[in-house]
């Protein structure tokens, strides 16, 4: 079992999120589902915030930036993620992408285009890599772990989806 | 050509040169993952000056693919 201190922390980590992300959706305005996990650290577009679209049980790591506002054209634009995704540390999700359900956008990835349903991307410009894969919540991959190491908690089971 | 994707496959996802064949597929050894498998087509596009396409990417899921995708682009293979 993990140590106390890191223990503590990560329940901390759980409450102060519930509490980052109802501030996130009261506040702000921003369209978050429920389940999501957004890291402290990451950054979402206050320029427009109207404009963020999460999906539910979507993870987003820290220093990932998505942004709805385009300074050069002076436009603000909605951005969407679908749901079950994982946004890596460090990703850019650039202003008017939609990211479709159950896609994991890798770490320092440079989202530029609109992703497909359950992808991969990877790189700057982000490219999808590989196709068809199958994702729980927060992206974790269910199609490649075997079953003994798969979590329960994190398969969506209602409207039977996974 | 199928000597250098041989040498890409080892030097990028550290596979042992004996692991190589023709029916190795995606995920199917620990080493060949999405992260490697971005850095092999890297080193494939850098090898052979080519520039692939997602739906490229996307297909290349064995070795054999790949020497036929990489046939099909005027690749010789020998």
């Amino acid at each position: 079992m993990a140590p106390i201190s890191v223990r503590l922390r990560n329940s901390l980590r759980r409450a102060t999120m519930a509490i980052s992300i109802a501030y996130y959706r009261r506040y702000w305005g921003m369209d978050i589902g429920e389940g999501c996990r957004i890291s402290h650290k990451a950054i979402l577009d206050k320029s427009n915030p109207r404009g963020i679209h999460i999906g539910r049980y979507t993870g987003v790591a820290l220093n990932a930036v998505i942004l709805s506002h385009d300074f050069v054209r002076n436009k603000h634009v909605d951005t969407w993620i679908g749901e079950r995704c994982h946004i890596g540390a460090c990703a850019i999700i650039g202003a008017g992408v939609r990211v479709g359900d159950g896609c994991l956008v890798a770490a320092g990835s440079v989202v530029l285009k609109d992703v497909p349903d359950n992808c991969i991307v990877m790189g700057n410009p982000a490219r999808v890599i590989e196709q068809g894969l199958k994702t729980g919540k927060w992206g974790v991959r269910v199609d490649i772990l075997s079953s003994d190491r798969i979590d329960p908690n994190v398969l969506v089971t209602d409207e039977g989806k996974i | 050509m199928r000597a250098a994707l041989k040498e890409i496959f080892v030097k990028e996802l550290g596979l042992k040169p004996d692991d190589f064949l023709d029916d190795l597929t995606y995920n199917s050894v620990p080493e060949w993952d999405s992260a490697s498998h971005m850095a092999m087509i890297l080193a494939v596009e850098e090898k052979f000056d080519l520039a692939l396409e997602s739906d490229d990417i996307v297909s290349m899921t064995s070795v054999a693919k790949i020497l036929t995708i990489l046939e099909g682009k005027g690749i010789a293979v020998d």
